[in-house]
């Protein structure tokens, strides 16, 4: 390689701090953290990180694609700033060039000092230093451990996620204070979380005083007896005839294959109907399950008469929701129920029919609207004008 | 911290009139999974519209990939298209219902602005999401909550609330008096007895 060449390469590098969305910049880091990608077209994700900071990074769509390797150090040619969800990410598409740094290449490096969690922002976080101050039973088999994490200075709700390829994966344990690098915050259910990572941790042995004022908890919303009238908008996939697993306090919709999330394959299923709808008032747009009971009344389909659409439609279960769709999609609903977190569990529904005389109320609306917008109107064009 | 929740956006209730006259869309911030919303003259913002009316002048675009119609509401027409790459579902309903009688639809959508060149005039065009044949009464139900949706947004641009939105809207649609959108609302309220019911026999030409 001639030295202009070498040149102009360095130049393009910046450090992991200054990456900006909507930038295309170089960069050279060592993977700290691989993480398992979900979506089908991200090959592969994780974080890097060098001496200024560290950040999340997920490869789109190369199929000749270096494998990463934790622990190794990369230079990332003409990878792209973007912005996810509120943090800074790294995209590596199909124009980035990685290529492995050979031993005399690679920089020094430290593992990062810890940051106070009061100064967190969402995405990666290069170290925290926190005491794990409570745990939470874990309601989901894909949450190893949740709990609260606090340091001096702010505590937050953490989760360790269940590491499937490791079976003897390690346990925080309660009391102790640990140094946590890369964990990454995000925002879940409208409340920030820590995402740690299985075994990137440090067990200290001391202790610190943690800070238990700015926790804050995790309520669900629950509030009963509520009405909303709108428009259907939407009936959701996972309307109509569904089948539920046979696990007592299970219940959980199966997918294709009767496969619950949770118990894998089933062979005796429970088939349920209902309608997952979108209702919306014009200023929010809600969720609303409506179960069984409600949707025969709602409906006057039974669970025989769906039975009877899915087995004579190729379509099967999703004929059942179409008809649904064509019973109640784009109409005026009325609903009752249990509003829990996003979702309305309606206790009653019906449509709502067009009552004449029920423009009244808006007429005088307008009428009084109209009188008092031509009084003050010259008043609003000279604020216009200005 | 800017937390982003993806929140699923309301379908405002625009009338045709309304629509039409929208000129700004934006994104609401840069993430990649920022929503695009249109401002509406009346001074709110829109992510998605619910809308109306009956449906006519039907075209598919050359090889079949998207069809465009035009939807008429009790206050003037705008046009809906729907992609068949992105909703084959909505493009295959939008096909099926027959233009010959007087149908008609409810459509969820997001308005989209095009403008041709620099200095045209940019045109709307909702994308439908969603598309429903519905009765002339819930037709009729929809033009009271159109019309009650309509005022409740001029009370608050005539107040003196200085959102975002309003103080945009001012700056945009400052030509237009407020007032003219109370109009809107009170001759769609009053030609509501007129609605005609739709027979297989009537056609439009």
């Amino acid at each position: 390689m001639s030295a202009t060449t070498e040149k102009q390469t360095l130049q393009n590098i910046v450090p992991i701090s200054d990456v900006r969305p909507g930038r295309a910049v170089t960069v050279i880091g060592k993977v700290a953290v691989i993480q398992q990608a979900v979506h089908h077209s991200i090959t592969q994700k994780g974080i890097i990180t060098d001496a200024t900071g560290a950040v999340q990074y997920a490869e789109f769509g190369s199929a000749a694609a270096l494998i990463f390797r934790i622990g190794e150090w990369y230079k990332f040619e003409n990878v792209l700033g973007n912005q996810y969800l509120g943090a800074t990410v790294l995209n590596i598409t199909p124009f980035s060039i990685v290529t492995p740094l050979t031993k005399e290449e690679v920089p020094d490096f430290e593992l990062p000092a810890p940051t106070p969690l009061s100064e967190r922002k969402l995405g990666v976080i290069p170290a925290i230093r926190a005491k794990f101050v409570s745990e939470w039973e874990s309601r989901s088999p894909n949450i190893y451990q949740i709990g609260v994490l606090a340091d001096e200075t702010a505590g937050i709700k953490f989760i360790l996620w269940n590491d499937k390829s490791n079976p003897n994966q390690p346990r925080l344990i309660q009391g102790k204070v640990y140094t946590v690098y890369y964990p990454i915050v995000n925002v879940s259910d409208g409340h920030e979380a820590l995402n740690i990572h299985s075994g990137v941790w440090v067990q200290e042995d001391t202790d610190i005083e943690a800070c238990m004022t700015a926790l804050q908890t995790v309520p669900t919303t629950t509030k009963s007896n509520v009405t909303v009238t709108g428009f259907v908008t939407t009936i959701l996939p996972g309307s109509g005839l569904i089948y539920r697993c046979p696990v007592p306090k299970c219940g959980r919709r199966l997918t294709v294959g009767n496969i619950c999330s949770n118990h894998d394959y089933q062979e005796s299923p429970i088939s349920d109907l209902r309608i997952k709808a979108v209702l919306d008032d014009g200023q929010t747009a809600y969720t609303v399950v409506i179960p069984r009971a409600v949707t025969e009344k709602l409906t006057g389909l039974t669970m025989a008469g769906a039975a009877d659409i899915s087995a004579r439609d190729p379509r099967h279960e999703e004929a059942v929701r179409v008809k649904l769709d064509q019973m109640v999609g784009g109409r005026y609903l009325k609903c009752t129920g249990t509003m829990l977190g996003e979702y309305l569990i309606a206790t009653d529904a019906e449509i709502t029919e067009y009552v004449p005389d029920s423009s009244a109320k808006t007429l005088m609306e307008i009428m009084a609207l109209k009188q008092s917008l031509t009084a003050v109107d010259p008043v609003i064009n000279e604020d216009v004008s200005e | 911290m800017n937390a982003i929740s993806i929140k699923r956006n309301p379908a405002k209730r625009v009338f045709a009139a309304e629509l039409r006259d929208i000129r700004k869309t934006f994104k609401s911030g840069n993430d990649v999974k920022s929503p695009s919303f249109a401002l509406l003259p009346t001074g709110e913002r829109a992510n998605r519209v619910l809308v109306c009316g009956i449906l006519m002048n039907r075209t598919n675009s050359d090889k079949g990939t998207w069809v465009r119609a035009n939807v008429m509401d009790i206050t003037g027409t705008f046009s809906v298209s729907a992609s068949g790459d992105f909703q084959p579902e909505t493009k295959r309903q939008l096909t099926r219902i027959d233009i010959t009688k007087l149908t008609y639809v409810a459509i969820v959508g997001a308005p989209k602005l095009f403008r041709p060149s620099e200095d045209a005039t940019p045109t709307v065009s909702v994308d439908a999401r969603q598309i429903y044949t519905i009765t002339n009464a819930v037709y009729s139900q929809w033009v009271q909550d159109a019309a009650q949706a309509t005022i409740d947004r001029v009370k608050v641009l005539t107040s003196d609330a200085e959102t975002e939105d309003i103080v945009s809207a001012r700056d945009i649609y400052g030509d237009i008096k407020p007032v003219e959108w109370v109009e809107v609302a009170r001759n769609a309220l009053a030609q509501l007895s007129q609605i005609p019911v739709p027979t297989a026999q009537t056609t439009l030409l």
